[in-house]
């Protein structure tokens, strides 16, 4: 449970940042998407329910305030979770290609969902300039932006862990 | 996710669940929009704080940055003033602080005197969306300051938005230039009515769409287009921006081109929410 707070706690860090910071580092009006590694992360290193659980609380913050379809980021972001989960006996601490690929491709395909459901849909049918201008230099931000937080975001999940196992050993003992 | 201690539950199981509350919820939302709401409440009391902190916390480093900048540059030139520059340095700190402050402001003071006739409010622009699709900023102020959906909101001199969403201690906007934005304006000169529309595929250029123009009005470069009279949501009058190559359309029975903001989108920090509704 414990855990289960932490990375809410940290799913609201990351809005915040996401909707401060990570504005003014834009380049040419592209910004980072530090959400979406909320559960890739979470679910690569501890499994497919931990990455269901942080892309439904990642997934809520991110449709609060400002996505119009209430529930499409949750749903999105639970897939990624999941997704991410299947690779975790993959894990290796030390080669990071495995998480780069799926954030590369969680983030073309959320953004691209967001172009069909938010721009093709109302007859703003220029898929190579939507796709070329936002979609791959926002890409190309997130996984940068992967690059710089994979071990912090690993760091912090030994933390998480660290907190729930001391829990765990108080409970047997305490039986 | 509230699970229960004796019934263990599948990741599959999970997912699945998730998924059918999701299409649901995605299915309630294109009806109504009050779904999210005790959510928002909750939310808010946590985020907007941690927000308006960073964003102060923001403000402060990069006046600082640009004060470090000027001050490597100064120093290389005159190596040898080095130690009296960092003492000056210091004291400026401080008064370009209150001077930057003071500029923006006499802007808005100004800006003040050419609506006068409207009650207006000054907020903070404290986060933006969280995607890069949708032009879109929360501010500091929201219903217990008395703004209200669909208040006009403008900056330097021009219209900026809409408020379209209001909790007790946010309100969020939506810009001109964003794609969902439809404004109904007309030329100052002649009266003749358009449709103002924002773009995203626009966004490099800087300009947006000015629509459906008779195609009988004489429109020129430089006319100023302002919100039109028969606007249903926009106040009569504001400046939207400045007509740009306006051609006929291929039908021939309406004219369209481009509109220059007045507002620059890409640095605002502070609005003026105008508290007089249509």
């Amino acid at each position: 449970m414990k855990r289960k707070l932490c990375i809410t706690a940290l799913v609201i860090v990351f809005y915040c940042l996401q909707t401060t910071f990570c504005k003014t580092i834009a380049i040419a009006s592209v910004s980072p998407n530090i959400m979406i590694l909320i559960p890739i992360c979470f679910g690569y290193f501890k499994g497919k329910d931990e990455g269901i659980f942080a892309g439904c609380v990642t997934g809520l913050m991110y449709d609060i305030f400002y996505t119009s379809v209430f529930g499409f980021s949750i749903l999105a972001f639970t897939y990624v979770g999941y997704i991410a989960g299947l690779f975790q006996k993959e894990f290796d601490q030390k080669r990071m290609i495995i998480p780069m690929i799926i954030t590369a491709m969680a983030s073309f395909c959320y953004d691209f969902l967001i172009y069909i459901g938010g721009f093709l849909l109302f007859n703003k049918l220029d898929v190579i300039f939507y796709v070329v201008r936002i979609i791959i230099p926002g890409m190309m931000y997130t996984l940068a932006a992967m690059a710089v937080l994979f071990r912090p975001m690993y760091f912090l999940s030994g933390i998480f862990e660290k907190k729930d196992r001391r829990k765990v050993t108080e409970y047997v003992s305490g039986n | 996710m509230k699970k229960l201690p004796s019934v263990s539950i599948s990741s599959k199981q999970w997912l699945t669940g998730i998924t059918i509350v999701c299409v649901l919820l995605m299915g309630i939302s294109l009806f109504t929009d009050q779904i999210a709401v005790p959510m928002k409440r909750i939310a808010s009391v946590i985020v907007i704080p941690m927000q308006k902190g960073i964003n102060d916390i923001g403000t402060y480093v990069y006046s600082k940055y640009t004060l470090l900048k000027d001050f490597s540059r100064i120093s290389e030139e005159n190596l040898k003033l080095k130690e009296e520059i960092a003492k000056l340095t210091e004291e400026n700190s401080q008064l370009s602080q209150n001077k930057y402050e003071l500029e923006r402001l006499r802007e808005l003071y100004e800006l003040d005197d050419k609506y006068a006739n409207y009650n207006k409010t000054a907020a903070r622009v404290i986060a933006k969306e969280a995607g890069n699709w949708y032009s879109v900023f929360t501010i500091d102020k929201g219903s217990k300051d008395g703004i209200e959906v669909d208040m006009n909101v403008i900056a330097d001199g021009g219209l900026v938005g809409i408020v379209t969403d209001v909790g007790e201690n946010y309100a969020i906007v939506r810009t001109i230039i964003d794609d969902a934005n439809n404004v109904s304006g007309m030329l100052i000169n002649s009266g003749a009515t358009c449709t103002v529309e924002g773009s995203l595929s626009l966004m490099d250029s800087g300009y947006i769409y000015v629509k459906y123009f008779k195609n009988d009005t004489d429109v020129r470069d430089g006319d100023k287009v302002v919100t039109s009279n028969i606007s249903s949501k926009y106040v009569e009058g504001i400046l939207i921006g400045y007509v740009k190559e306006v051609t006929t359309d291929p039908n021939s029975l309406t004219k369209s081109g481009y509109l220059i903001p007045v507002v620059d989108f890409e640095h605002l920090q502070e609005v003026l929410i105008i508290l007089d509704k249509k």
